[in-house]
């Protein structure tokens, strides 16, 4: 599954509220409860 | 430290199952009292991936999450035309699990240097060695706020007599400057 960086953003595990966690990265993909992202820079979730 | 078993959450979701070769666990810790372990995985299309994983009992409540590039050595098939990188940052927080800062450098780092761009002092961090295959690799992770990990402006490594050997500047040098010069 490859999913697009917005869909990465709105993983919500446990808002809607305030973010419960974000990262950032100079490497290409993020891997994370949603699926995987080909897109660097951050997410917030 | 060494190999660890095939369970973890990234073989099944994201990538899908069959596509990361055995995970190696680095180094291990505790910060405010969460247990964590920091570990490594070759895929078999991203290139080298890390992840930082709480392992306490409040560690359900944590969202996992991991990074994965073109590292020298370990291409990446599916991001075409990437460079093989000599150094990588990444960081993050979950709620109620301190932040903080990982990354790969070259074998010849010794040391990283997290350099900011509100003017607080660098940060030196010691790199740490990592079993086979990942012995041309170091690694390095500590606990930082994440208001500071937004100022980091570059990430440089060290080798034993402070000469930068890899670097990753900040966005707008990567276009006008070798990596290398960006750090000295």
């Amino acid at each position: 599954m490859t999913l697009d960086e917005d869909a990465l953003n709105r993983l919500s595990p446990n808002a809607p509220g305030s973010p419960t966690g974000q990262m950032r990265s100079t490497a290409r993909t993020f891997t994370n409860g949603a699926g995987r992202c080909a897109c660097a820079g951050s997410a917030v979730w | 430290m060494g190999v660890v078993e095939n369970d973890w959450w990234f073989m099944w979701q994201g990538g899908g199952g069959g596509t990361y070769r055995t995970p190696v666990l680095v180094t291990e810790g505790s910060w405010e009292g969460q247990t964590w372990q920091l570990v490594v995985v070759q895929s078999e299309v991203d290139g080298l991936c890390e992840t930082l994983v709480w392992t306490g009992p409040a560690a359900g409540s944590a969202s996992q999450w991991m990074s994965c590039g073109a590292f020298i050595g370990f291409p990446a098939p599916t991001l075409s035309g990437a460079p093989d990188t000599p150094i990588n940052d990444t960081g993050g927080w979950s709620y109620g699990f301190p932040a903080f800062v990982l990354g790969k450098v070259i074998d010849s780092a010794t040391q990283v240097e997290i350099r900011f761009r509100n003017g607080h002092d660098p940060v030196r961090l010691p790199t740490l060695a990592a079993p086979a295959p990942f012995e041309h690799v170091r690694f390095y992770v500590a606990p930082m706020p994440w208001a500071l990990q937004n100022e980091i402006s570059a990430t440089a490594g060290l080798d034993d007599s402070g000469n930068v050997v890899a670097c990753f500047p900040r966005a707008e040098l990567r276009a006008v400057v070798s990596p290398i010069s960006a750090c000295e």
